[in-house]
């Protein structure tokens, strides 16, 4: 009896050691998250939240739709509070007019633990009709906050089919996040805001054409913009270049912040939103330098309280599908390579999600006064084809070789 | 007092069992043999997830050479074999495989390709010796600009109606004792039905 005790004890010890050191192990290898519960500090929410839905409970039966992580300015992870805030869909950005109103309802909300972990359930019940795409998708904006500072982003969500409790989020470049399944952590909001010194009047600059009472989500405007995104550069009037682009588009939206100074801020938050509809064309041979775009169209949007702006935003409201050619110059080439010729067709092809680094992003300063460049995010397969109809040819490299390059072109020798 | 012993033994050995187990999954990386993308690993060639052709048309006369970066991220690397990661159609002909270290000038370039095979190369003073790729050791940072290590693939047409040709370009290599293989993404086509069947957009005209 007794060493059949001090057997299993032995066991039991072994047992211990091997079955501690593996779950542990396992969990870190697995990538998920511990989340502790703590009590996040108490602040009043910013005026854009909703102050019923937050004396409510969290809702926990929902399906997640944002998790991540909270930080303060200096990356340091923050106790708080994250809301959700249902943007409209593209129909209903597309019926808002000028100076309109429009709802940002608050959807859903979660306390930010001690180490800044939050996971946030929507709420379907409190997303109206207008807000949701026929795919599901959402676009929401995430909104941190301690009782000192606040943050913001974007992202956009497919809300899951009836009954499912965890979904994916789209994928999304920049501040906003990266694609992820749920219930790990899939953005990283930081406080980069202070909570204090609101402004006490509209900017008369900003409020032109835009009359009443500015209280909520308002518009003050929209804008067409042309995106460069690929080009074709021929030198030698013998060859040709061909470019065509097929796209999903989810754009990096920036939000600009104004606290106290009456002017639009830098853009210090950012985030993506997500259109469904497809962009892109063939735009047929060329024998001369030519640049290719396609055409969205941009909502710029104040929030204000109590007649003072709050935040201003930028975000796409729609591709129109429309492209164009513009001409383009050549560049000084920085490394060059021999090619065949008589027909030979030189083809590059990138299919990524990543950002089109061609464009500098989406130049809108010329029209909200203020240094923005929008990243394009483009889910793009970009062609670019060289035909050299020489007996030989060269195609150089902007700043490598062709093969790598940022930009490429044909050349007269 | 046999037994006990015995028993101990068990216990201690599986306690060192799960502790060395544990060390070895999370300490120790996995050192067998790979299969990489281009990107990954420790050769590489453009370290982008773009897809290069070069296309020629049906009627078109060779031979040519075709050149493709190789460099290494951490190497040396021997070169051990290359092959076609997929093949389509019959109307291709594969001339051999030659390699050559370069450093890059004006008049000493990579080359996206070339007519003859073995080929012209662009410095015609200083021709560039060519070594068969297999057992070619790739030295060439892939940081570096000016070193240059370059795969040359002879190619010609084989004229029938079909055309076809390699997509993607699969280098058998050795490094750090451990053999690797990477797959490149670079095509070689003559165009007719079969490679526009594979690769619509590479023979568009």
């Amino acid at each position: 009896m007794k060493r059949f005790s001090r057997t299993r004890l032995l066991m039991v010890a072994a047992t211990a050691i091997v079955g501690v050191a593996l779950p542990s192990a396992a969990a870190a290898a697995s990538g998920q998250p511990t989340l502790p519960v703590a009590p996040a500090a108490a602040a009043p929410a910013p005026a854009e939240v909703d102050q019923t839905v937050l004396a409510a409970p969290a809702a926990t039966a929902g399906p997640v739709v944002a998790a991540g992580t909270l930080v303060d300015a200096a990356g340091h992870p923050a106790a708080g509070k994250v809301a959700l805030l249902a943007w409209p869909n593209e129909q209903t950005l597309l019926a808002i007019k000028d100076g309109q109103h429009f709802d940002v309802p608050t959807v859903g909300w979660a306390e930010a633990s001690a180490d800044g972990r939050f996971a946030v359930h929507i709420n379907p019940s409190l997303v109206p009709a207008g807000y949701v795409a026929k795919d599901g998708q959402i676009d929401l904006r995430v909104k941190g906050w301690t009782a000192t500072s606040e943050g913001d982003s974007m992202l956009s969500a497919k809300l899951p089919p009836a009954g499912a409790t965890t979904m994916t989020t789209a994928p999304a470049a920049g501040a906003g996040g990266t694609a992820v399944q749920v219930a790990a952590p899939s953005i990283t909001l930081q406080l980069s805001q202070p909570r204090s010194a609101q402004p006490t009047a509209q900017p008369a600059a900003l409020t032109t054409g835009v009359p009443g009472w500015c209280n909520g989500w308002n518009q003050i405007g929209t804008h067409l913009n042309w995106t460069t995104v690929g080009e074709t550069l021929i030198n030698n009037g013998s060859d040709r270049g061909l470019f065509f682009t097929n796209s999903s588009h989810s754009v990096t939206e920036g939000s600009a912040i104004s606290y106290g100074n009456n002017v639009w801020g830098t853009f210090s938050a950012s985030g993506s939103i997500s259109r469904s509809n497809s962009v892109g064309g063939n735009f047929g041979y060329q024998s001369i330098w030519h640049s290719y775009q396609i055409q969205s169209e941009y909502g710029n949007y104040k929030f204000c309280s109590s007649g003072a702006v709050m935040y201003y935003t930028v975000s796409l409201i729609q591709n129109t599908g429309g492209f164009a050619i513009a001409s383009d110059g050549f560049f000084t080439a920085a490394a060059c390579a021999p090619t065949p010729g008589n027909g030979f067709l030189w083809n590059r092809a990138q299919t990524t999600g990543s950002d089109f680094n061609l464009s500098g992003g989406v130049s809108v300063a010329s029209w909200i006064g203020i240094n923005l460049s929008l990243d394009s995010a483009w889910s793009t397969t970009s062609n670019v084809t060289f035909q050299i109809n020489r007996p030989a040819g060269s195609i150089c490299g902007n700043n490598n070789y062709p093969s790598t390059s940022q930009r490429v072109e044909d050349m007269t020798t | 007092v046999i037994r006990r012993r015995i028993l101990l033994g068990v216990a201690a050995s599986a306690v060192t069992l799960g502790v060395v187990f544990v060390t070895a999954y999370f300490v120790t990386g996995d050192t067998t043999s790979r299969h990489y993308n281009d990107g990954q690993g420790p050769l590489r060639s453009t370290n982008s997830p773009a897809v290069q052709s070069g296309a020629f048309p049906a009627d078109a006369r060779g031979p040519w050479t075709m050149g493709y970066r190789l460099c290494v991220q951490s190497g040396p690397v021997t070169v051990l074999t290359v092959a076609p990661d997929k093949t389509v159609g019959d109307g291709y002909r594969v001339l051999g495989v030659l390699a050559r270290h370069i450093t890059n000038t004006s008049v000493d370039t990579p080359i996206i390709g070339v007519d003859g095979y073995p080929p012209t190369l662009p410095n015609a003073l200083h021709p560039d010796r060519l070594v068969p790729a297999a057992n070619f050791l790739v030295t060439s940072s892939c940081s570096n600009k000016t070193s240059y290590d370059e795969l040359l693939v002879g190619w010609d047409n084989a004229h029938t109606s079909q055309g076809g040709g390699w997509l993607g370009i699969d280098v058998t290599y050795r490094a750090a004792g451990n053999n690797h293989v990477v797959s490149l993404p670079y095509e070689i086509l003559i165009c007719g039905p079969a490679a526009i069947r594979a690769d619509p957009k590479a023979c568009v005209s």
